[in-house]
């Protein structure tokens, strides 16, 4: 799913220090489940922003609202008449929703909740790590169904680099290298020599490398 | 009749009241509980407040009468039907009872008559249930611990152990009292974690942690910075200039110390209490030689008269968790001889009225406890009356429950709010009356008046009603189900922990499925010998399994296995697996006997000659094959053979036991064998004690090591000769020992705990045994609901230990078989599937593991049977999928704010 | 520091150990002070984040939650998962410059049964000396 981290509350209180009605707008998607941008999430920042009011002063009216997504038209539209009264929204969707907000709101004033990071899964509860880079050209079964593109920090399609020492990847010491355990599985499965077949270099240009991408599906567009 | 309102009867008048009996719960002093009162934190788990709760329940359970002030003046008739005369406040009463509990209880010595201690003579020699009543936030200085000379807490203080216990010289008690080493570091630990600079030092033996968890307890202890002394110490004297202590002891090396210390505790063992004795006396019961109660051969809560039971410190120097144990046995005692008559018959509940549940109509019922301020009570009628919803309100007296289910019917109230001094005690009161009253017994809210100014002029008082009010008309019933309770209990193991209970069980009337994974049942008592009494076990046992073979109530299913269980308690699902076929057993009630066995050593050349065994093949060669080890010249038994190291921090409980117990069987076998126990603290606690000495007696000789210097073991080039070669703590050389044969008292490790843990949903304890309900004082419950324990599996225990703690697993059981339903549902979590993201995050987080994720509803399931009603997945759940109707999000945020009203 | 200020709090509280303890302080004749507010929950481990924020929302100074000792919570984790969420709300406060001293979580047990309402009393005393709520002068 699509990880995100909260923004720091200084930075969304800079953002939106001129308004006094703002709604904050969560997503019962990826960032629900990933504890960012749920109807817990948006509460919680809503609370926070009202204390913050309180905190100085100021008048500042906020409202709550939880879409089922919000990279679906239909449930952008929801919003229609919910979101008259305010000036600005809040949303804590992945970076997906304000797009889509500022699109089809652009009276107002849409600001991100959250800063979106990566592609990735739960290794522990509460704990989410980066699997996939969305690169376009999935070739995962080559590396032992480990992705180098995402889990190496320079994205090596050929082995490891020198930084690679103890398992671990040079640039910080709780990182694995990626290399490493891509070796050490196919060692494993008695299929190491798979990595020294030869493969054409990568296609770059269906990752983001090659401009802004489009999916379409034939049998599903009328 | 149960005898004795301490610990031990009041969970066997609980019991016996759970199996049907009307039970009369006779108490000497003017309130229940007994020693624990007294106590200050007791281990394992702090848990003194739990005896409150079940006091409270003696009080209100129909079928025990509590009677205070009342001692037993005489006892006559027999098993069946005796007549005993009591006098209450001087007033004289006979009862008629068909069997009678013994729970009379101990008392701790008197250390006065030590005059080498100075006891009573020296204000800072105090007794350790002084000391415990000083850390007592409700005791005399509220918890600060002082020295009685000049009220100022003392830095430094000494325990010296074994006083008025191990001991035939200058009192008369021979046996270990076997709880003061825990309570000694307990209270070192617990006056550390007040105060860390406080040094303490504890003077002892041998350090006996024997128990569960204990060893681990001692190990936090050491690491704490408590200090042992291995020494005992003989007087105390005054220092010249103060009031301090001082102490004079040899050390290791004999070279004479001398130490001052602020405070010294004296650890006082236990007895049976004098009037105990006296009463037991009365009754023409035998006594023991530690002045303890004789009881038969492998059932230690039957005394030598039929119909009298009993249990507890009475019975022998128990702690709680014993106590509990023999109390819950002595009642499966009590079950097997007479047919269970009742005080009232079962209250039948009528179906739930046709008062809607909504709009709400809140009754608000006070009750005032005696002291409290009359005009309170018109303080809440008045301010009651004039909140939202509120129908009625009404003070509630005398017999609560009446008055309460006469408040709901004529208030026609559909919620109740129930303010009193302890809302816990009235729980159960509450359900009872709103069931009563036909209503759903989860729509209460309890008013808690405690730590109030409950002065009329406060407005607290208005605060908690105006809450208590708005919090009950957020509640919404929950759902009920009642199920029926399969009645029948499946017992895993078919040791002799198994068979015990299987007998009980099926003696009072329930079909036993008995589960076996080996080809014949026994266990590990297949090849004990003896009792530490001396009780052949080999007899017992053929006898025991051909009862259990004989009895049609009980079905033995051999070289089966368990492969799943689902349910909960009351009405679980068990597949087995025999033989490659599958077999699906419904029952209400599991116990779990699974046992446990010697590990295989690594050290000391176990497995490279055959004259070295371990404990479990010495015994079977003791029974197959004696003659080689009885003409053995010389044997040596090493102790602590994997137990208490690192990797294995706890002590296998009887190898001491067993040890000493063969030695003696040796010796008279031949007197001139040479038997050398090898040993790092002799921990023959209990009455096992006297074995101690008449091994000593024998001519066995005891070498202390320590676990820095373990012993070693080679063989010679004598054919069959082993040398031992051992390194004396107290000569500070190693002696080398020509032995014939050795024995190696290896750890005792439980039988596949962590595949019982996954399939029974139980928690295991960090030392891989079957852990205790989290609840507290239940040492024969697991983490789960219907789910029991018994033997080896709950931790390594001698023989007796194992019968007895088979038969009170057993009569525990009974409280959900004697059942006809179960019922489920009320203040648990459901999850809404609509709103469900399939996240896992419930699973995740529930400690007791019961959601699970339903693939064909697309969401996940919280089985209310299952549902303990922490509310921690609520909080967690990152849709807020899911509610908890008694605590929802609605009533959290606006509680604050309802209680800031004016 | 205002001198005439009477802090309100709210403390949730355990039905198990924080409520034996309170037991305890009760037989001890303790008294609560007024202005701390007692909301029973069944378990600690069921308040969460926004519970512990709202108050402030609604001129409450001050918010603790009372529960178990970590080796003795009756539904094991409880009091663990309560401590990380104080935590957390503690953070937020931060950022936002307000005291984290107002947010706090305190384990009983009935063997300490005192501290129950000695907690109380240091709680209001914390509050008086903090304040309320800070009013930021606009820059």
């Amino acid at each position: 799913m699509i990880i995100a981290e909260p923004k720091p509350i200084k930075e969304i209180l800079e953002m939106t220090k001129d308004f006094h009605k703002i709604l904050v707008v969560g997503c019962k998607g990826c960032v629900t489940v990933c504890n960012v941008g749920g109807s817990k999430e948006v509460g919680i920042l809503a609370s926070t922003l009202r204390i913050a009011a309180k905190r100085d002063g100021r008048d500042l009216e906020v409202g709550e609202h939880t879409l089922e997504r919000q990279c679906d038209p239909e449930y952008v539209d929801e919003l229609e008449d919910i979101v008259t009264p305010y000036d600005a929204v809040i949303s804590i969707a992945c970076g997906v929703g304000p797009q889509f907000l500022s699109e089809r709101y652009p009276a107002k004033r849409i600001f991100p909740g959250v800063n979106t990071k990566f592609m990735g899964g739960a290794v522990e509860h509460g704990v989410w790590a980066e699997r996939c880079a969305g690169c376009g050209t999935c070739v995962v079964h080559y590396f032992g169904g480990l992705c180098p593109i995402a889990r190496c920090s320079k994205s090596l399609l050929n082995g490891p680099c020198g930084g690679s020492a103890g398992g671990k990847c040079e640039i910080a010491k709780d990182v694995d290298c990626v290399w490493d355990m891509i070796v050490r599985k196919l060692m494993q499965e008695g299929r190491l020599d798979d990595l020294l077949q030869f493969r054409p270099a990568k296609d770059w240009t269906t990752a983001r490398d090659g401009g802004p991408r489009r999916m379409i599906r034939e049998e599903l567009v009328k | 009749m149960v005898i004795g309102g301490g610990v031990a009867g009041i969970q066997a008048a609980l019991d016996l009241s759970a199996a049907g009996f009307g039970t009369y719960l006779v108490e000497r002093s003017a309130s229940l509980g007994g020693m624990i009162p007294h106590l200050h934190r007791i281990f394992p788990l702090c848990s003194c407040c739990k005896i409150d709760t079940r006091i409270s329940l003696c009080e209100l359970d129909p079928n025990i009468k509590v009677m205070l002030n009342t001692s037993v003046q005489d006892v006559s008739g027999k098993a069946g039907d005796f007549q005993v005369a009591l006098e209450t406040d001087g007033k004289e009463k006979k009862i008629k009872t068909g069997a009678i509990i013994l729970a009379a209880g101990l008392e701790p010595f008197d250390p006065t008559s030590f005059d080498t201690y100075a006891y009573g003579h020296l204000s800072n020699v105090i007794t350790s249930v002084e000391f415990e009543e000083m850390q007592k936030p409700t005791g005399p200085q509220q918890g600060k611990v002082l020295r009685p000379s000049d009220n100022k807490p003392p830095k430094k203080i000494a325990w010296l152990q074994c006083v008025g216990s191990r001991d035939i010289n200058r009192c008369d008690a021979p046996y270990c009292s076997s709880v003061c080493c825990m309570y000694a570091l307990k209270e070192a630990v617990n006056i550390k974690e007040g105060n860390g600079d406080t040094e303490t030092t504890i003077f002892f033996m041998d350090m006996r942690t024997h128990g569960k968890g204990w060893e681990r307890y001692f190990n936090q202890a050491v690491d704490l910075g408590v200090r042992l002394i291995r020494s005992r110490v003989h007087s105390v004297t005054p220092d010249a200039d103060n009031d301090d202590l001082l102490i004079t002891y040899a050390d290791k090396s004999g070279e004479a110390k001398r130490e001052t210390f602020d405070m010294v505790v004296l650890s006082v063992g236990i007895r049976p209490s004098a009037q105990a004795i006296s009463l037991a006396e009365g009754l023409g019961l035998e006594l023991n030689e530690g002045r303890y109660l004789a009881s038969k051969p492998f059932s230690s809560t039957v005394t030598s008269i039929p119909g009298i039971f009993a249990c507890g410190g009475i019975n022998g120097p128990l702690d709680i968790t014993h106590s509990l144990i023999e109390a819950s046995a002595s009642v499966s005692e009590v079950i097997d001889l007479l047919e269970p008559v009742p005080f009232s018959g079962p209250r039948t509940y009528p179906d739930p009225s046709p008062v809607p549940a909504d709009p709400p109509r809140i009754l608000v019922a006070y009750h005032l406890c005696p002291g409290m301020d009359d005009s309170i009570g018109k303080v809440i009628q008045e301010y009651a009356s004039t909140l939202p919803d509120v129908t009625a309100v009404s003070g509630v007296t005398g017999d609560l429950l009446g008055s309460l289910v006469e408040s709901i019917k004529s208030s026609k109230g559909n919620r109740v709010v129930f303010a009193s001094c302890t809302p816990v005690t009235h729980k159960s009161l509450l359900e009872d009356a709103l069931r009563l009253a036909g209503l759903n017994p989860f729509l209460y809210e309890m008013v808690d008046l405690r730590n109030r100014e409950v002065t009329p002029a406060a407005s607290q008082l208005k605060d908690l009603i105006r809450m208590g009010v708005a919090r009950s008309a957020f509640m919404t019933p929950p759902d009920i189900k009642n199920i029926p309770v399969e009645k029948r209990a499946l017992i895993v193991g078919g040791g002799l922990a198994g068979l015990e209970s299987a007998l009980a069980v099926a003696g009072s009337g329930f079909p036993v499925t008995l589960v076996e994974k080996q080809e014949k049942l026994g266990g590990n008592a297949s090849h004990v010998v003896r009792t530490w009494q001396g009780f052949d076990v080999s007899e017992y046992l053929k006898e025991v399994i051909s009862q259990v073979e004989k009895n049609p109530g009980i079905e033995v299913l051999l070289n089966t296995t368990v492969k799943d269980t689902k349910g909960f308690a009351g009405s679980f699902l068990t597949t087995l697996a025999q033989n490659g076929k599958e077999i699906d057993v419904a029952h209400g009630v599991t116990i779990l006997a699974t046992g446990g066995k010697a590990s295989t050593p690594s050290e000391h050349a176990y497995g490279q000659n055959s004259n070295i065994y371990t404990w479990d093949k010495l015994g079977e060669k003791l029974l197959s094959d004696p003659d080689p080890l009885y003409k053995a010249k010389c044997a040596v038994f090493i102790q602590c053979v994997g137990s208490r190291e690192p990797e294995r921090p706890y002590c296998s409980n009887f190898c001491c036991t067993f040890s000493v117990r063969t030695a003696i069987d040796l010796k008279s076998k031949n007197p001139d064998m040479d038997i050398f126990i090898l040993y790092r603290e002799m921990r023959t606690f209990g009455e096992r004690e006297s074995l101690y000495r008449e091994a000593r007696e024998k001519g066995v000789i005891f070498v202390r090591y320590d676990l820095e210097h373990k012993p070693t073991v080679e063989p010679t080039s004598k054919e069959g000769v082993l040398q031992v070669i051992v390194h004396d703590s107290i000569l500070e050389k190693s002696i080398s020992i020509q032995a014939d044969f050795v024995s190696l008292q290896s750890a005792i490790i439980p039988n596949d705990t962590s595949t019982i843990a996954e399939i029974f949903q139980v928690e295991l304890d960090p030392d891989g045994f079957v852990a205790e309900s989290p609840q507290k004082m239940r040492p024969m419950e697991t983490s789960r609901p219907g789910v029991y324990l018994a033997g080896l599996a709950h931790y390594p225990k001698d023989t007796g230990e194992s019968i007895t703690q088979a038969r009170g697993a057993a009569a525990r059981a009974l409280e959900i078989l004697k059942q006809d339903t179960v019922r489920t549902g009320g203040l648990v979590a459901e999850v809404r599937t609509e709103k469900c993201a399939v996240c896992c995050t419930c699973v995740r987080t529930c400690p007791f593991h019961v959601p699970v994720i339903d693939h064909d509803l697309g969401a996940a399931f919280i089985d209310p049977a299952l549902c303990r009603g922490c509310g921690m997945c609520v909080a967690e759940c990152p849709g807020k999928a899911i509610i908890m109707t008694s605590c929802s999000d609605e009533m959290l945020n606006q509680a604050p704010l309802i209680l800031l009203e004016q | 520091m205002e001198k005439n200020y009477d802090p309100k709090i709210v403390a949730f509280c355990c039905s198990n150990c924080a409520s034996s303890a309170a037991e305890v302080a009760h037989r001890m004749e303790k008294i609560l002070p007024e202005n701390v507010k007692l909301v029973q929950v069944p378990c600690t481990g069921r308040v969460e984040i926004l519970h512990l924020l709202k108050p402030f929302e609604n001129g409450i100074d001050g918010v603790y939650v009372a529960g178990c000792q970590e080796d003795s919570c009756q539904y094991i984790s409880g009091i663990a998962k309560a401590r990380k969420r104080v935590e957390h709300a503690k953070k937020i406060l931060s950022e936002l410059d307000i005291e984290p001293e107002r947010i706090d979580v305190f384990s009983f047990s009935a063997a300490r049964g005192q501290d129950f309402v000695d907690m109380a009393r240091d709680m209001v005393e914390r509050l008086k000396t903090l304040g309320p709520l800070p009013k930021k002068i606009n820059p």
